[in-house]
């Protein structure tokens, strides 16, 4: 049941009819939770074992370090009087290695699972590889595994709730069906957003009254979805797929047109599907965190990673950054070389500042890489993107000065263009990883980005990637569409373009809405006559 | 009610929107999102038709419109009818093609060509062929019967909604203009100006040995599969069920060589099932000296008579329909009258130019209820 099907339509339908009308306010939550396990169910029923247990391990293992916290606490109160300092220091530190090890079995079971299924056969794969080219007779089998729907999400999600239950920022929750439902929520269990438990929860449990002017937002916001996914995506898919199918066929000029066309695709799916799952949310009253803030408008690759995929990014910076930048060793290693004579010049000293900030990004991309896909050409996808921060982080007050020097006004609008440009070539260099299909094929492909480009061929060929004239102009329209909202709502970020509707007179509101829905019914790609593409971020 | 006027408002706001898009996409649902090809024209011309303003119907494929001309019928004859048929029709479909022909007109005669019966089951599950009956026809108990019955419920919701699967033929368009204009013309007019009637103006020059000499002495029987002698029982014991008498089965002339011989031997079969339950079946096949009909000359491909084969056909079946079960017109109001002399005029125009065509200019050309063929037509100077 794909978000964008009539089936899923008619299922949000029934739900929120239920939802609304359940009698006990207090108990509307269970509807939400009917409603995930039957759409879990309908997906998959192999699958459901996995989140049940994911689901549990986390509760339990929860529940045990919230009760491992209270304890001690308590004990510190009640002996607060009679130890010494180095008695409370020495309690506080053995209760942390308890609850860390309580945490790690949580992460390592949950995090195992993830790990095995997605990236067993790439491992296996690797290693025979390795072993095979020093003539090793051993060679670890493949395996047939199958990936449970949305189990990268519903993992980070969970193990995201594991930390701040450890950090004491949130309390276990009791009810193991609550919990179930925070893990399960259907809007979000295909592609996230990755929620934090503090701003998800209440808002799941809280019975919701029905608000028309919420419930006229969410149905916009799942038209704006629609028009995305079903009118620009899910069109533009047809030619990447062609072109990744027979990758070695296409020329130079082919292969930019592609990377170009996968660049506004992947925005269009992804920010697609979010909107249609939020605006789910939306309906029922729950507002679940934004995943994209005009992500192509970024003037560095650091901003770009705040503006696409935020929830991911955030879900890092909490629980892998931070403590990988302020872990001890990064700390020590930072002031060791502020102490060497390299330290005490003014480059030096930047260097060792910014050391523990540029290597966890360092890492984190390289996470990033891996989380998209069991392959080398995400683990080059991670490095690329972290080496491009790490650089820019370490050379910050070079490009500084080059900018003083050359007195270019910061806020000029061609040096915002510049920068905006410069960043979306970063990020398309990034996409030739995603787009090919192999490492060395990417390699391949930059190559041919200066050594082949023919327009001729490439207009030919790519007037033979299954899209007519008038598909292409679809999708040129449907971008520009895309585009003229995402500067609407650059210019007022404080308001959502739905409110901005609002303001207009109702028959404005009346034709926009009225043309979106007739150019999601006539333009969209949907139905029996066309291959329903899956959303790109399921298969992660 | 002050309080309440708010919320009303905001009602008709939804309500006005959700209608303008529900219409919107009706209309474009019923005339340019769709396949506007002859199959759809001729099944919305059937139902321009006044109800109960016709006096014999002909079920069944493309040889029937190609064979049969009403407007020829009615200017020798003076009786109505109408070519209930689509290209390929299923063998499955003929059921509920007899329930809407009776729900529609309650004809005087209603003639089944038993074609689909003849073929194997691939035609019957092919989608094209199915869509070419569903798409055509009015949403109603019939069709919800025939698409429960044969469909799958996975598929079912896109034959309830067409727009679900042609909403991609924007693309078609500007080509589709033809269709989408004929369309439209044909229901601002009312009636169809042909009848569904089509034809191509050429005498077919057969490649391969023509075995029609045989015919009438064949009394081989080849059994027809399973599916479909089921199909054609099911057809039958719904006719007895409901007392319907008024039904007669036939197989329409056509030009027989070896690939197509094992169907003659089919259509001996289904006669014997046919006749075992009463009504009457003809078999044009083995009978066509005695229509009149020459190989040579009457028919444009291998399965289809031509302009003459067709003028041959229509005046020897008309003839035997009236001896035989007294079919009679009249009664017809002076509208109807006069559309149906718009369309005897119509057939003499393309009559002649077929005519002109296969001796004079050799030119093949398809015509059938297309604007572009009518206003060919009307330009006409025989």
């Amino acid at each position: 049941m794909t978000y964008t099907s009539l089936n899923f339509l008619f299922f949000v339908l029934v739900t929120v009819l239920v939802y609304f009308l359940f009698p006990e306010k207090k108990l509307r939550w269970t509807v939400l939770l009917a409603g995930s396990l039957f759409f879990y169910l309908v997906a998959g029923y192999k699958f459901v074992a996995f989140i049940l247990f994911t689901t549990l391990s986390t509760y339990l293992i929860a529940l045990l370090i919230n009760k491992i916290s209270k304890n001690s606490n308590a004990t510190l109160k009640s002996k607060k009087a009679e130890w010494s300092r180095d008695e409370k220091k020495k309690y506080k530190n053995k209760i942390k290695i308890i609850k860390r090890l309580v945490m790690a079995s949580a992460l390592v079971i949950n995090f195992g699972i993830l790990a095995f299924l997605k990236y067993y056969n790439f491992f296996s794969g690797s290693l025979n590889d390795i072993l095979g080219a020093f003539s090793i007779p051993f060679s670890m089998p493949t395996l047939q595994l199958f990936l449970p729907l949305g189990i990268s999400f519903y993992t980070f999600q969970s193990m995201g709730y594991i930390v701040d239950v450890y950090r004491e920022k949130t309390e276990a929750q009791k009810n193991p069906l609550k919990l179930l439902l925070f893990v399960s929520f259907f809007p979000q269990i295909v592609q996230g957003p990755i929620s934090i438990y503090d701003q998800l929860a209440e808002q799941l449990f809280e019975g919701h009254s029905f608000d028309f002017t919420r419930f006229k937002y969410g149905c916009e916001l799942i038209l704006w979805g629609f028009f995305k996914k079903l009118v620009v995506a899910d069109r533009a898919v047809i030619a990447i797929t062609a072109v990744t199918d027979s990758y070695n066929s296409y020329n130079g000029t082919t292969l930019t047109f592609t990377v170009l066309l996968y660049a506004l695709q992947l925005y269009a799916d992804f920010s697609g599907g979010i909107d249609i799952s939020r605006g789910v949310a939306q309906i029922f009253g729950i507002d679940m965190i934004e995943n994209f803030k005009r992500p192509y408008f970024s003037k560095s690759i650091s901003e770009y990673w705040r503006r696409w995929h935020i929830s991911l990014g955030a879900w890092l910076k909490n629980y892998l950054f931070y403590p990988v930048a302020m872990s001890n060793v990064f700390i020590n290693a930072s002031k060791k070389m502020k102490s060497t004579k390299f330290g005490s010049t003014a480059a030096g000293a930047h260097i060792a500042k910014v050391l523990p900030t540029s290597v966890a990004s360092l890492i984190v991309f390289l996470v990033v890489g891996v989380w998209h896909g069991a392959s080398w050409k995400y683990v080059a996808f991670g490095l690329w993107n972290g080496l491009i921060i790490m650089i820019s982080i370490l050379m910050q007050p070079l490009f500084d000065s080059a900018v003083d020097r050359l007195r270019i006004n910061r806020s000029n609008f061609f040096f915002v263009l510049f920068q905006m440009f410069r960043t979306f070539l970063v990020v398309l260099v990034g996409y030739v990883f995603d787009v090919a299909p192999s490492f060395s094929q990417a390699m391949r492909t930059f190559g041919l980005f200066f050594t082949d480009q023919n327009f001729s061929v490439g207009w030919s060929q790519i007037s033979e990637l299954g899209l007519g004239k008038k598909d292409f102009l679809v999708i040129i329209l449907g971008g520009l569409v895309i585009f003229i909202a995402s500067v609407i709502q650059e210019r007022n970020a404080e308001t959502t373009l739905r409110q901005l509707l609002d303001r207009r007179p109702f028959i404005v509101r009346f034709a926009l809405l009225f043309v979106a829905v007739i150019a999601v019914v006539v333009f969209g790609i949907y139905g029996s006559g066309y291959n329903p593409a899956d959303f790109v971020y399921m298969q992660f | 009610m002050k309080k309440a006027k708010p919320y009303l408002l905001r009602l008709l706001k939804v309500a006005c929107l959700l209608l303008a898009i529900l219409v919107t996409v009706g209309i474009l649902q019923e005339y340019v999102l769709c396949r506007n090809d002859q199959n759809r024209i001729r099944m919305r011309g059937y139902y321009l038709e006044d109800k109960d303003s016709l006096d014999m119907v002909i079920i069944g494929a493309s040889d029937v419109y190609a064979g049969f001309s009403s407007a020829l019928a009615y200017k020798n004859f003076g009786y109505t009818s109408f070519p209930y048929a689509t290209e390929s029709a299923t063998a499955g479909s003929c059921k509920a093609q007899l329930k809407e022909v009776i729900r529609t007109q309650h004809p005087k005669l209603i003639v089944i060509e038993i074609n689909g019966f003849l073929y194997t089951e691939r035609n019957e599950n092919n989608e094209g062929h199915i869509r070419k009956f569903t798409d055509n026809i009015p949403l109603n108990t019939n069709k919800i019967d025939f698409i429960n019955e044969n469909l799958a419920t996975a598929d079912q919701v896109e034959y309830y909604f067409p727009i679900i699967k042609y909403h991609g033929t924007w693309n078609d368009y500007p080509s589709g203009t033809t269709g989408l204009v004929t369309s439209v013309q044909q229901d601002i007019r009312g009636t169809s100006l042909l009848k569904g009637f089509r034809t191509v103006t050429t005498q077919f020059k057969p490649n391969k040995k023509v075995l029609n000499s045989q015919l009438a002495t064949e009394e081989e029987r080849v059994d027809l599969t399973p599916l479909l002698e089921y199909k054609l029982r099911d057809l039958l014991d719904y006719c007895k069920s409901e007392n319907i008498t008024n039904v007669v089965f036939m197989r329409m002339p056509h030009l027989i060589y070896k690939k197509t011989y094992k169907r003659v031997k089919k259509a001996n079969a289904a006669g014997d099932i046919i006749k075992s339950y009463g009504y009457d079946f003809y078999n044009f096949e083995r009978g066509y000296e005695e229509v009149g009909i020459d190989p040579k000359t009457d028919f444009y491909n291998w399965d289809h008579l031509n302009i003459y084969g067709n003028e041959k056909f229509t005046n020897y079946l008309s003839k035997l329909l009236i001896d035989k079960y007294q079919l009679t017109g009249g009664g017809l109001t002076d509208k109807q009258k006069e559309d149906w002399d718009t369309a005897v005029e119509y057939y003499d125009k393309l009559y002649s130019f077929s005519d002109n065509a296969i001796k004079v200019t050799k030119k093949k050309k398809t015509l059938g209820e297309n604007y572009k063929t009518i206003k060919m037509l009307d330009e006409f100077q025989g």
